[in-house]
């Protein structure tokens, strides 16, 4: 990927592969030794699992773009024990929420939000739910990307995933 | 481990549009494991 950017005249500032990158812990760790790097770039392009895509937004304050698209979780879930943060839609839409997954961490999986159901920035179905609408909208706002929101996220294609819709055979 | 691809080139690069230097982070994980975000 470094030299296909480079190929496209784009600069790469660094580069690092963490272990298990949805680790936030470990990921914020090993992070830290490539700050100067990371400062110089205008932003992080992550190739993993929606998860770590999370991971990454959550401990670095950069525009950070997905790499990939996750099918499936294999039968596995990712570092991130006390929720579920990646349903494996297989077309990831992070690039356009500021690295938080509005379909695995809303309680009405909306691609477009929020709901009349966000109150004080908290979940109708439970107030002690956060409306993650509402942290997609400040993120985005300390970003300064809320242009991103004006953007309306059609229908999903779900069946490019291995594990919605009807199932699909993708992978040889 | 979670199963993922790389996304089609020409999207990757519609969202580094305007961006001059870019971070490049991987995994060793599931990613490695898939081919799709490792040390390759």
């Amino acid at each position: 990927m470094r030299n296909t950017l480079q190929e496209r005249g784009k600069a790469v500032s660094g580069s690092v592969v963490v272990d298990i990158l949805c680790d936030s812990t470990l990921t914020k760790l090993k992070l830290r030794a490539y700050k100067k790097e990371i400062a110089a770039a205008d932003s992080i392009l992550v190739l993993t699992d929606g998860a770590g895509v999370q991971t990454v937004a959550e401990v670095v304050n950069k525009v950070v773009h997905p790499g990939c698209n996750t099918l499936s979780a294999g039968g596995a879930h990712a570092e991130w024990k006390e929720a579920e943060r990646c349903l494996e839609c297989g077309d990831c839409m992070l690039e356009f929420t500021g690295g938080i997954c509005p379909i695995a961490r809303c309680s009405k999986h909306l691609l477009n939000g929020p709901c009349g159901g966000s109150q004080g920035g908290k979940c109708e179905v439970d107030a002690d739910i956060p409306c993650v609408w509402q942290q997609i909208f400040d993120r985005l706002a300390k970003l300064g990307q809320l242009d991103k929101l004006e953007r309306l996220v059609t229908p999903k294609n779900w069946s490019v995933s291995l594990v919605s819709g009807p199932p699909v055979k993708r992978l040889s | 481990m979670l199963i993922s691809e790389q996304k089609p080139l020409e999207e990757i690069l519609s969202y580094l549009d305007g961006d001059k230097s870019i971070f490049l982070i991987g995994c060793k994980g599931c990613a490695e494991g898939w081919g799709s975000g490792g040390e390759k």
